[in-house]
């Protein structure tokens, strides 16, 4: 379990920093996509959906509202993928 | 369809072909359709599953609202506030208010948590603005803005959509409506803007069906069409150009929520693909986002054929997007003449002028220069992108208006020559909301000052540029003074010394937000750290984030003799690779740049050497 959380991490972070203009080693769990990397919400969806194309998640607005740090997207794969 | 032009030499046009409304008011308009036709709207939730609302279910929930609020006291001419998603709900409670003879203010869902000191703001000057009777959002939004609730003085009144729906007054005790008339307010729309407090644009009927029926003659509509709008509904384009026009015209709509479009822009043109959709309408950046965000192997079980109108509007049209667009979905049967880049304001309902129908997308090359400065448009063949600029025109006044460009002394203006764009229409407002001052800067003897800078030639009109060095971004409006003055908070930034302007962004589709500070730090690390906290200062107060900072040394930013910035020239500076980083600011890199003006100005020599020749 803690592998696959790793690989998602690593994926997710590599998708964001591309975003964000930066590298994925600056990234954190705890990086928060506004405060920290300047995102708008238009960035933020569009960050959300790269990732749950890559793992072919039809995602769920109402479940993606709450997200604010980049720990909160891995929980929602995580839950989304093992379910 | 356009009246000859009288004399072609001044740029003032009028469409006056005679035409006749097909109803006094919206509600008249929903109900007509009882009588013919029924399949009207197709709600897509955020799975994008199909949810139909024939024409029956609307009118019945819609009077179901109607009654709840009657009898919880609502009055005619009592205002509304309406914060809800786009859903079958915002429909329902948009007639309802109507039909009890209420004035709907229909204003956006805060977007997460970003900005929301400044929506809540915003929010609470709408509420006290409208003298709003009701409040009614839905039950999610409660923990965001529950603390607003008991300072507000809506308290009390603040309805959420399970009250209405879960308490339906008895079918028995239902009331009569009121007359409606065409007269009445149907709609106040607040603008957004960065600047000051939003201001209220009051709408009747009449001037929203005399918008929409102009709409639907200049594209052609008739009830074969097929619409669909992943727009806002309490956005003017989503709930007026989408919603209205295909009411009022006899079309299925398609609906679907924004942020589904923005999470699978695929969907969008699957939708296109399955209900046969004739007509669409997104800014400029929809077009962009399709192309960067759906994959190829995605793109072949599109069939987008019968897709024929593809209106563009709110943002500055770009000719890139387009062809990429095209080009992308060639294969998919897209036709290649479907845009039609259109021109408006909230002001004027929503639409001012439309491009021919046979002809939609004229894109012309002009001259950079002649039409910064000199304020007239020029014909250029040119390739160097620093030469020339591509302006996309959008077409003519709709039926029954009138586009005049003027001078700043309010003198009409030549053909070709750039001014500010003056409308003059049945569609207008009579004004904003409680606010006299605003309406008198805006409108002044029946006609609206836009604010934007455009210039006709051979009766279409062109926009080329706004007046107040305004930015869209993404469709928002972003005024350069509020980028500025945040920007200048932060420490380390040197104050009055900022300039914030847009970039246009081939490569995205719309524009890039460009601030320039100056800054008296020299370190690299500061510069990095500096760089960071203006960026996060921004998006935490205006919700939107720079695309480029660029720190510059004391004395960068070009200023005029009184000390204002001269953004239009620290802009082309910037765009020309003048302005030189302070953190680039190294021995190699000033040598370089020496060297570089001294060839530039030898350049520029040797050019004057070859025109006294060939003179």
């Amino acid at each position: 379990m803690a592998d696959f959380r790793e690989k998602i991490q690593n994926e997710l972070f590599k998708i964001i920093a591309r975003l964000a203009g930066t590298s994925p080693d600056k990234l954190k769990p705890e990086t928060n996509l506004r405060d920290d990397l300047g995102f708008d919400s238009l960035k933020s969806m569009e960050a959300i959906s790269r990732i749950t194309e890559l793992y072919d998640i039809e995602p769920d607005l109402d479940e993606i509202a709450d997200i604010k740090i980049l720990k909160d997207i891995i929980d929602y794969l995580e839950k989304k993928l093992s379910s | 369809m356009n009246s000859i032009l009288i004399d072609s030499k001044l740029a003032h046009q009028k469409n006056t072909v005679a035409y006749t409304l097909k109803a006094k008011t919206l509600v008249e308009s929903l109900e007509s359709r009882l009588e013919s036709k029924q399949d009207f709207l197709y709600m897509m939730d955020s799975r994008n599953r199909e949810h139909p609302l024939p024409v029956p279910v609307i009118v019945e929930e819609a009077r179901a609202v109607a009654q709840f609020l009657m009898a919880r006291g609502l009055v005619k001419d009592d205002k509304v506030v309406v914060m809800l998603p786009t859903s079958a709900d915002f429909v329902y409670i948009y007639f309802g208010i109507l039909m009890a003879g209420g004035i709907p203010v229909p204003v956006s869902q805060p977007a997460g948590t970003n900005n929301l000191e400044k929506y809540i703001d915003n929010l609470k000057h709408i509420i006290a603005n409208s003298e709003a009777k009701f409040f009614i959002t839905y039950t999610k939004i409660k923990a965001i803005i529950a603390g607003m609730v008991d300072s507000s003085s809506i308290k009390g009144n603040f309805l959420f959509t399970s009250d209405i729906f879960e308490n339906p007054v008895p079918k028995s005790s239902y009331r009569d409506y009121p007359e409606l008339k065409s007269t009445d307010t149907a709609l106040i729309q607040y603008t957004s803007g960065t600047t000051g407090m939003p201001k209220g644009v009051v709408l009747t009927h009449e001037n929203l069906i005399h918008n929409i029926h102009g709409i639907g003659v200049a594209s052609g509509m008739n009830d074969d069409y097929v619409g669909i709008s992943w727009l806002p509904l309490y956005h003017d384009m989503g709930l007026i150009g989408g919603l209205f026009t295909c009411m009022y015209w006899g079309l299925k709509l398609v609906l679907m929520m924004p942020e589904a479009f923005l999470l699978k822009p695929l969907w969008w043109l699957e939708n296109i693909t399955k209900y046969r959709v004739t007509i669409a309408v997104a800014p400029n950046f929809g077009y962009h986002y399709c192309v960067s965000r759906i994959s190829d192997e995605d793109i072949c079980d599109l069939d987008l054929s019968s897709w024929r109108i593809a209106l563009n509007g709110a943002e500055p049209i770009d000719r890139v997007t387009l062809m990429r667009f095209i080009d992308k979905f060639r294969s998919s049967g897209l036709r290649d003449d479907i845009f039609m880049p259109v021109y408006g304001m909230a002001e004027n309902s929503l639409a001012a002028t439309f491009p021919a129908m046979e002809n939609p997308t004229v894109v012309r090359r002009f001259l950079r220069d002649a039409l910064e400065e000199e304020h007239v448009a020029i014909d250029t063949d040119s390739d160097d992108i620093r030469v020339y600029v591509d302006l996309a025109a959008v077409g003519y006044p709709l039926l029954g208006q009138e586009v005049r460009i003027v001078d700043e002394h309010g003198n009409t203006r030549k053909e070709r020559e750039v001014g500010q764009i003056l409308v003059k229409s049945p569609s207008l407002t009579k004004g904003y909301y409680k606010n006299e001052k605003a309406t008198q800067d805006a409108i002044r003897d029946g006609w609206l000052y836009t604010g934007d800078m455009g210039f006709i030639i051979d009766e279409m009109l062109f926009i080329s540029g706004r007046m107040k060095e305004l930015i869209i971004k993404r469709g928002k409006n972003i005024y350069p003074y509020d980028v500025e003055r945040i920007a200048q908070t932060v420490k380390g930034v040197r104050l009055g010394c900022c300039a914030a302007f847009a970039v246009p962004n081939q490569n995205q589709g719309t524009e890039d937000l460009v601030m320039v500070c100056e800054s008296l730090y020299e370190d690299r690390a500061d510069l990095e750290e500096l760089e960071r906290n203006i960026s996060r200062e921004i998006v935490a107060r205006l919700g939107i984030s720079p695309d480029a900072i660029l720190l510059v040394p004391k004395g960068t930013i070009p200023k005029t003799s009184s000390g204002k910035i001269q953004r239009v020239l620290c802009r082309r500076n910037y765009i020309e690779g003048r302005l030189i980083q302070s953190r680039k600011w190294n021995t190699v890199i000033l040598l370089k740049t020496i060297i570089m003006s001294y060839l530039q100005l030898f350049r520029l020599k040797i050019g004057r050497l070859i025109n006294v020749y060939e003179n």
